[in-house]
């Protein structure tokens, strides 16, 4: 399994390590008390071997059942239990050994305190580092599922936020098309051709996340020269910026939603011809763009509410940038401004 | 001669329109209005048999023009938006067309128009357009004004015979519409009908004492004072979590 602490090569390696020393350490300590070497190494091999398979069988079966709770008397009892198993199956193969060593029966049974309390030891602090690394990798699997989770949550969010291919454009551009073709053939081919390049881009653009002032106001400009053909004289649009400001970056299809709300709302509240003015500059804030639209102050109520569709535009920047106040509003003189500041990372 | 008045803000729309009505030499398009301010003007001074008529217009909507309209023409919409398809037809209209439209559609739209002129509606738009749709404004005629009240200028609405009476800072309005009506559409902007005859928007109250046997009386903010009704004042209880 992936998640035991013996799996990892490296610390693999430093184990067999301190267990070729700890083995060498027992049988040094034998032969202190005066057991023959052979006899001493042959000792520790086997008692510390079976050790080994104790503690790894116990490492496994951790991995195979961990409860959440009352972990501790979980690891006691399986420490009591592989101590157990350990302690007899080692003197069972100790006792084995020829009858040469027939001394050897004495001094097992004087040192079984010594080894049961450094068996039991050894299991334990083996089973309680087990237990430590196998929940602190439950936890990290949960908050990187969590984390899975919320970014795509985030993804998703973000997805339906940006600025939907708007059926009614289409379908009105179409319409007036249908018109153009018995009044100047030429110019509804041309279009055709914007409106086909509108939507190339508008496509292109859904799969990139940032793209720069320069092009998000072109393809602004090639959306403005459809909504131009629509509502002809009535409609006029200065956009002011400079190359700093272009060179900016911003999130795909930020800004057409907001001048769709700009002229919607301007052609819809007054009558006759709407000015709307859009400006971009780089400040020390980041990007700043203003969009100012005519608008009634007596008649109109949505823009006094929030439901002005801006909100979309304003969630969406929260969740990109983490900050809110990016999308700003207010009314003036007939004319209400929309501000958004793109922060420059 | 038939009189058509083709009322669009896209001047596009209107053409097209024009274009596939030319073919026909038993009517005559005798105005092109770019909003319904236009519209309403030119529908008092021709009477016109049929308008073609787009919803979303500048200030005032199709429908909001159809409202102060007392004896409405034949209408046919036209609009790129299916969601009023259904209140289209509550307002009594011939036909729906969708942009953009072929010409085969619109022949068939025309077609079915002169098959129901014989057999003329004498419903009143204000009887039919009867959808509870969610309002944000009233639209009013005043003399020859047009006006518009956003809801949240709204004190009371009060009924009076076949009209209801909206009451705002600026005076009372006649609107030819049921009380029912206005309490359903206005319901999501918390206006509660607290009498038979009152609609109070909750924000407006500022106070309920009990009045007589079983009733109860409401301060408004405007001052107005109005009968509230046993189930009215249940209706307030439920709202207002008391």
């Amino acid at each position: 399994m992936s998640g035991s602490l013996f799996a990892d090569s490296a610390s693999r390696w430093k184990f067999g390590i301190a267990w070729l020393i700890w083995i060498m350490l027992h049988a040094w300590v034998l032969s202190l008390y005066g057991v023959g070497t052979t006899i001493a190494i042959l000792d520790s091999l086997i008692s510390n071997g079976i050790l080994l398979l104790c503690i790894l069988l116990a490492a496994n079966a951790m991995q195979y059942y961990l409860p959440s709770k009352n972990q501790l008397g979980y690891i006691s009892g399986l420490t009591g239990f592989t101590a157990l198993v350990w302690f007899f199956a080692t003197k069972s193969l100790l006792l084995l050994l020829p009858g040469s060593l027939a001394d050897y029966d004495r001094f097992w049974n004087k040192a079984v305190p010594v080894r049961m309390s450094v068996g039991v030891l050894i299991i334990l602090s083996s089973n309680l580092l087990n237990m430590f690394w196998l929940s602190l990798q439950r936890m990290q699997q949960e908050k990187h599922k969590l984390d899975s989770i919320t970014h795509l949550s985030r993804q998703a969010e973000l997805m339906k936020l940006r600025q939907q291919l708007q059926p009614h454009f289409l379908f009105n551009s179409l319409n007036s098309i249908n018109a153009l073709i018995a009044i100047d053939q030429s110019k509804a081919r041309h279009m055709i051709h914007q409106l086909a390049e509108f939507f190339r881009n508008t496509i292109a653009s859904e799969r990139a996340e940032k793209q720069s002032l320069a092009d998000e106001l072109k393809h602004l400009a090639l959306y403005l020269s459809i909504e131009k053909v629509r509502f002809g004289d009535r409609l006029h649009v200065e956009v002011l910026s400079n190359e700093t400001a272009e060179a900016l970056k911003l999130p795909t299809l930020l800004l057409q939603p907001l001048m769709e709300n700009a002229i919607k709302y301007g052609l819809y509240d007054t009558i006759g011809d709407v000015h709307i003015r859009l400006e971009a500059l780089a400040n020390e804030k980041g990007l700043v763009i203003t969009i100012a639209n005519p608008f009634d102050a007596a008649t109109n109520t949505l823009q006094k509410g929030t439901g002005f569709g801006l909100s979309s535009v304003a969630q969406r920047l929260f969740l990109l940038y983490g900050r809110q106040g990016l999308l700003e509003t207010h009314a003036a003189d007939n004319l209400f401004y929309t501000t958004v500041t793109i922060p420059q990372l | 001669m038939m009189k058509i008045i083709i009322i669009d803000d896209e001047m596009l729309a209107r053409s097209l329109v024009q274009e596939f009505i030319q073919k026909h030499n038993d009517v005559t398009v005798v105005a092109n209005c770019a909003d319904g301010f236009e519209g309403l003007k030119a529908i008092q001074e021709h009477q016109p048999d049929l308008i073609f008529l787009d919803v979303q217009m500048p200030k005032i909507t199709g429908f909001e023009m159809l409202e102060l309209l007392d004896n409405p023409p034949d209408i046919i919409f036209t609009t790129a938006f299916d969601e009023y398809a259904i209140k289209a037809f509550e307002a009594n209209a011939v036909d729906y067309l969708l942009k953009p439209f072929s010409e085969e559609r619109f022949e068939q739209a025309l077609e079915k128009w002169r098959q129901m002129r014989g057999v003329k509606h004498v419903r009143s738009i204000a009887e039919t357009v009867d959808l509870p749709a969610q309002h944000d404004r009233i639209v009013v005629k005043q003399g020859s004004k047009i006006k518009i009240i956003p809801v949240q200028d709204i004190q009371l609405i009060e009924s009076a015979d076949d009209y209801v009476k909206v009451h705002t800072a600026e005076g009372g309005f006649l609107k030819h519409k049921t009380m029912s009506y206005y309490e359903k559409s206005l319901a999501a902007h918390q206006f509660v009908r607290v009498h038979r005859s009152f609609l109070v928007p909750v924000k407006q109250i500022t106070k309920i004492d009990p009045y007589e046997k079983d009733g109860f009386i409401a301060m408004l903010k405007s001052g107005h004072k109005v009968n509230v009704s046993r189930s009215g004042y249940q209706k307030l209880r439920e709202i207002l979590d008391i």
